[in-house]
């Protein structure tokens, strides 16, 4: 019995995809990464403006604040999510035997 | 990328907080003046009451207005100042039962709102643990 050679394996397709994640990919990302950032960091700013609001006795409801709080806090707790995968991602490659 | 979609779900829940804010503040406006004989307008008070309004789509509720009860309530009371040439003085269509009722309803649905934003959120701090 032969061995049959790999098929369906579509080469050009991946040597085209390999052109493709160059540096125009790479600045993508660190747009995706940036742009992510500045809206967690609006949303920082935002709980921010909230609570002083309610401590000068600006607000109109409390429940308006507490949501803002939350949401900064959920969108920070998963850019932190992020931020460690990333890391570990970095030292997984750093740990790499060359 | 717009991270407020993620928290579309709790900001249905806030307008649900909105809407039974605006009605507990409507009863108690109604608890404050049920014995009052005068406004501005001229009249006994009149009972107020929160109109709300389904958002399009699954965007939440909003509170369309007020609604006022022209209902009255005559009491016979002569030496009162507000009285009319028979005696009887108009008093707001106040129930304070069925006010403190609507109280506890309205109360309760804000609770409910409160449970909802907390679920939301745990099943998101939950999806975070996807990435671990």
């Amino acid at each position: 019995m032969g061995i049959d050679k790999i098929s369906g394996l579509n080469i050009q397709g991946l040597e085209q995809g390999k052109k493709a994640t160059g540096a125009q990919a790479g600045e993508d990302f660190l747009s995706l990464l940036k742009e992510s950032m500045d809206s967690v960091n609006k949303m920082q700013l935002n709980a921010e403006a909230a609570m002083e609001q309610l401590a000068t006795g600006k607000a109109q409801d409390i429940h308006q604040v507490m949501v803002a709080v939350e949401e900064a806090n959920l969108s920070f707790m998963t850019m932190m999510q992020i931020r460690n995968k990333l890391i570990d991602a970095y030292n997984e490659l750093m740990r790499m035997q060359m | 990328m717009e991270v407020r979609g993620v928290f579309s779900g709790m900001n249905i829940s806030e307008t649900g907080l909105r809407a039974e804010k605006k009605r507990m503040e409507a009863i108690a406006n109604n608890l404050a003046n049920v014995n009052t004989t005068r406004t501005e307008e001229g009249g006994p008070y009149k009972k107020q009451e929160v109109i709300l309004k389904a958002k399009e789509g699954l965007n939440g509720v909003d509170v369309a207005g007020l609604y006022q009860d022209d209902n009255f309530r005559l009491v016979y009371d002569p030496q009162h100042p507000d009285a009319n040439k028979e005696g009887y003085v108009k008093y707001p269509d106040v129930d304070l039962p069925k006010e403190w009722a609507k109280m506890v309803t309205a109360s309760r649905a804000y609770e409910a709102n409160i449970a909802a934003f907390n679920l939301q959120k745990q099943s998101m701090m939950k999806s975070l643990d996807l990435l671990k």
